[in-house]
């Protein structure tokens, strides 16, 4: 029996759990005293259950602690507090913060910009009401035996009919052909593109209605269902209901109806719906490719469908194998392979999916995009973060105050934490003005650019920016705000100056030299991007590009255009020729020597007079001859020195008047026919395929003179009126009755076009890696000035000793010249590696060394140097009376 | 209760803290009730109306001395504020208002 008789533990222990803490002691003590005053009337047993009892009584609300972590159960007022520092740190160091806000702005508007895509991107199709149990059917189809894998958004037509046939838990099994078109009423005719598709897809898809009967407009065959601008185009302010169209096909179309305009954000889109009923009839008399009925055209038709609510995938699976298993078992030619694709996977699309729809904007693509992005955020976060922590001396106190009173730790991270988002919302603020005249830049890049981004501000936008600014000033919070929260009051409050703060410098090195590494990247990057694009540009193409107007002839005859074309003023020369060169669009040759050998070559047809036309250099022979030979069996050709190699000759001349064969037989057999070939001369080698593909040099190449192969006129300007010339070529034109207008381009700015790449690359890594580069050095700078700051003391004592400026400015800024030779060391490699990997694409590029780190590195250099020695130059021409005056 | 309306509880221990005067702390207040009401209260019930008469200022408090008894723990003292007077007063003469008004016939009660 215990001598002194005790309160129950387990009831005390309880209660010290469950008690607000403020009351803890007063009850305890009354709940003890109470024990020893029943003690004296009552047995001990009797005591300690009244005690227990009692203590279980005390669960109330009153009584009862939160038991919500500490930042919640504390109400608004320490918020408020947290704010209200926040706040005056901001406006105590403004050179901190604006630091930090242009850092944060600038590379929060990039990401800013990416999210807007992804956002209209991954926003397509959303309109449907019925897309999720849309499907599009995508798969395979090649030769029996072959390795089948998802290569074709498109599929059989047929498909469509056989799944509504087969299997019931279809609802509509959509087929879609996309056709492009003359669509002419009246006499203005007009291109547009359209689609085959019938009442299945109206009542599917929803893209709205307009006027007519939506369910019978597309029934009969011959009906058409224009789009309100395609109608507003066709017949102004007229009723188009009625009237008929007509897409060069034996019969007009009636329009049926009028449909809105397809939304932007919808991968299929169209100008005017044609009855589908109308194939049957149009494939029979071969105006359009037999692919209703043929299960092996799997390449110009797409199929779609809609299946019954609640269907689930796994049916839907199962159903395109076993109609893939039919298809494969009744093909003579092919098996197949189909995958149900769901309505919202279809854009933004996979890059491997053959014959799409329209415009997929590459998924791979919006993930480098991204990723870049994020890649730059990573960066100005860093900035913050390095910066906070360099401040960290002075808060040092602060920090000991608050914990003396009792501060929690989480209470000071949550404090820290107020203060960075409240940075990233000015920061935001910032951010969505800049991000005005980026989305501004942006689509000045490139006018394709226009046809796959849209970019709206929704209100959905607005709070998507919100949720990623907090998100933003939580992670460059985090870092900083848990070092900070670590201090001991006891060793701050005794001012310790030597803080252990050697770890967080090691951090914060660290951190500068990653910045600067990026920006290193990104800008040698550039600088190589740009030097080699002089250089190809510099590249002699061995042809004349000069005043040159290419006309496709779009299936008129050559020799009537370059009749009229004799009565325009201003044009010194026509030549004709099937392809353009240095376009990177090529004719392959297969011809024979006489003794049967075989020959593969590159080539061209022309008219006579191309050599001179397009400047090319003849170094044995003659030109084409102005009259073609009788016989039209007979051709004469041009070859250049890769071919004389490649035939084996010892020299050009050797080559002249050498016979090439089509058919190598003719000369055996006198019945069989086959062109032959004379080699009337020898042309310099030049690049005749754009720059990039010439990685193996330039190939045998051969100019056929043949006037029946010619596709585009070659129309040489004398430069003196252009636009009098032009208009002389289009009246021209007109006189050849075509329906279409004239097209053509100038020659050297087609050349350019494949540079096109170059330069948007150029313009987008540069200005990246000029963002790069100012976000490192405004973390440059922060960080100098405080390490500065720190060291003044230190300064006006060696002055005082007699310390040179200039050596006090070398010793300062020693430091952070070492950090970023350290940053140089790591990025140069590694920029000529990566850069290397693409540039060994070209057989013309230029060498990654000096000329391209110089510049590169100047830049880089002289700018860090710009912000280290402002800095240490200020410090240097201090004053050291009031420098060690200071107390 | 809320605002200015004092609940039946919480009249009886403002009273009972004013009868006490100097000694009006947990385990007196309880003591003093069981004797005088002969109304048994839990320390629960008694604290959390104390925590909210201070609350709501009718109550002002103070830490006492801490006692062997009561295992080396201080005792917190209460005394009735000026507000809690007033509400006290208030309530007093809201009830005598209401037995006025009685009407002499239904209630054959003398004062």
């Amino acid at each position: 029996m215990n001598p002194t008789p005790a309160p129950p533990k387990w009831a005390r222990k309880l209660l010290s759990w469950f008690c607000r803490p403020d009351l803890l002691e007063v009850i305890e003590g009354d709940l003890e005293e109470s024990f020893y005053d029943a003690l004296d009337h009552h047995s001990s047993r009797k005591a300690r259950r009244t005690y227990s009892l009692e203590v279980l009584k005390l669960l109330r609300p009153g009584i009862v602690r939160s038991f919500l972590p500490e930042s919640f159960s504390i109400n608004t007022s320490m918020w408020k507090n947290y704010t209200k520092i926040a706040i005056r740190q901001v406006g105590r160091h403004k050179l901190f913060t604006s630091l930090n806000i242009l850092g944060l702005a600038s590379s929060m508007s990039v990401c800013l910009l990416i999210i807007m895509m992804l956002n209209d991107q991954y926003s397509y199709d959303e309109f449907h009401e019925n897309k999720d149990r849309i499907y599009r059917l995508i798969g395979d189809c090649q030769g029996h035996g072959a390795q089948l894998s998802l290569n074709y958004a498109s599929a059989p037509i047929p498909a469509a009919q056989k799944l509504e046939e087969d299997y019931p838990w279809i609802e509509h099994g959509i087929p879609l052909i996309l056709t492009g078109r003359n669509l002419t009423a009246g006499e203005k005719s007009f291109r547009k593109e359209g689609l085959w598709a019938d009442g299945r897809m109206l009542e599917s898809f929803t893209f709205g209605w307009t006027s007519g009967n939506s369910e019978t407009a597309l029934e009969e065959p011959n009906r058409i269902v224009l789009t309100e601008s395609t109608a507003k185009t066709l017949f102004k302010d007229e009723n188009p209901l009625g009237k008929s169209v007509n897409l060069d096909l034996p019969e007009d179309f009636v329009v049926t109806g009028v449909i809105p305009d397809p939304p932007h954000r919808s991968h299929i889109q169209f100008d005017y719906l044609a009855s589908f009923s109308s194939l049957p009839a149009l494939e029979r008399d071969d105006h359009e490719a037999l692919r209703t009925t043929n299960w092996d055209n799997a390449y110009q038709g797409h199929v779609y469908f809609m299946a019954k609510e609640g269907t689930p995938i796994s049916t839907i699976e199962e159903s395109l194998r076993e109609m893939a298993a039919w298809a494969t078992k009744n093909s003579e030619f092919n098996d197949f392979l189909f995958v149900p694709q769901p309505l919202p996977e279809v854009s933004p699309g996979d890059m491997n999916l053959g014959n799409q729809m329209g415009t997929e904007f590459p998924r791979l693509l919006l993930y480098i995009l991204t990723g870049l992005s994020i890649l730059i955020l990573i960066l100005a976060c860093l900035n913050y973060t390095n910066l906070s922590i360099a401040r960290a001396m002075k808060r040092a106190r602060e920090i000991g105050v608050r914990k003396v009173v009792g501060a929690r730790r989480g209470q000071v991270i949550t404090q820290f934490l107020v203060e960075s988002v409240l940075v990233s919302y000015l920061s935001l603020f910032l951010a969505i003005c800049m991000l005005e005249f980026l989305i501004r830049g942006f689509f000045d890049l490139n006018p394709f650019i226009g046809v796959f981004f849209s970019f709206d501000r929704s209100p959905q936008i607005y709070l998507a920016f919100a949720g990623f600014a907090l998100f933003v000033g939580l992670l460059a919070g985090l870092l900083p705000a848990i070092q900070l929260s670590k201090f001991q009051p006891i060793a701050v409050l005794k001012r310790l100056t030597n803080l252990k703060l050697f770890s967080y410098l090691g951090l914060r090195k660290t951190l500068v030299v990653v910045q600067f590494v990026f920006s290193l990247m990104f800008i040698l990057t550039t600088v190589i991007l740009i030097q080699q694009q002089n250089r190809l540009l510099s590249v002699d193409l061995g042809l004349s590009t000069e005043n040159m107007v290419n006309v496709n002839l779009q299936g008129k005859s050559y020799e009537q255009f370059e009749a009229k074309l004799a009565q325009v003023p201003g044009i010194s020369a026509v030549t004709g020729s099937a392809i353009i060169p240095a376009k990177g669009w090529n004719i392959g040759m297969r011809a024979h020597r006489p003794d049967g050998e075989e020959l593969t070559l590159d080539c061209n047809y022309v008219t006579a007079g191309y050599v001179d036309n397009l400047d090319l250099e003849i170094i044995a022979g003659n030109v084409l001859p102005e009259q073609v030979p009788a016989d039209s069996l007979t051709n004469y050709i041009l070859i250049n020195e890769s071919a004389v190699e490649y035939m084996g000759f010892g020299s050009p001349e050797e080559a002249l008047g050498e016979v090439l064969l089509e058919n190598p037989n003719i000369e055996m057999n006198p019945d069989e026919v086959g062109s032959r070939f004379i080699i009337q001369g020898v042309i310099k080698n030049f690049h005749y395929m754009t720059l990039m593909n010439t990685q193996s040099g330039i190939r045998p190449y051969v100019l056929v003179q043949d006037p029946y192969q010619i596709s585009y006129a070659n129309v040489k300007v004398d430069g003196s009126d252009l636009t009098k010339t032009i208009a002389g070529m289009e009246a021209a034109w007109e006189t050849m009755e075509h329906p279409f207008p004239l097209e053509y381009t100038f020659f050297d700015d087609e050349v350019m076009e494949a540079f096109k790449f170059f330069s948007m690359g150029t313009q987008i890594l540069g200005f990246l890696g000029f963002l790069a580069i100012v976000i490192s050095c405004m973390g440059l700078l922060g960080m100098v000035t405080y390490a500065v700051e720190g060291k003044m003391k230190e300064v006006g004592i060696r002055k005082v000793l007699g310390a040179s400026e200039g050596g006090i400015i070398w010793k300062l800024s020693k430091e952070f010249m070492f950090l970023l030779a350290i940053a140089i060391a790591i990025a140069a490699p590694v920029t000529w590696f990566l850069n290397t990997q693409w540039l060994d694409q070209f057989s013309i590029r230029i060498p990654i060394s000096a000329n391209v780190f110089v510049p590169g590195l100047s830049i880089v250099l002289i700018l860090s140097l710009l912000v280290v020695v402002s800095q240490t130059w200020y410090a240097a021409r201090s004053n050291p009376v009031e420098v060690l005056g200071e107390e | 209760m809320n605002r200015k309306y004092l609940g039946e509880f919480e009249e009886v221990v403002l009273l009972t803290i004013a009868i006490l005067l100097e000694e009006a702390y947990g385990v007196a207040i309880r003591e003093d009730l069981k004797k005088r009401l002969e109304r048994n209260v839990s320390l629960g019930a008694l604290h959390a109306t104390l925590v909210r008469l201070e609350d709501k200022g009718y109550l002002s408090s103070q830490m006492g001395e801490a006692t062997q008894k009561r295992g080396g723990r201080r005792k917190r003292y209460y005394e009735v504020t000026q507000a809690g007077k007033a509400a006290l007063k208030e309530s007093r003469e809201t009830r005598k208002s209401l037995w006025d008004a009685i009407p002499k016939a239904s209630f054959e009660i003398s004062f």
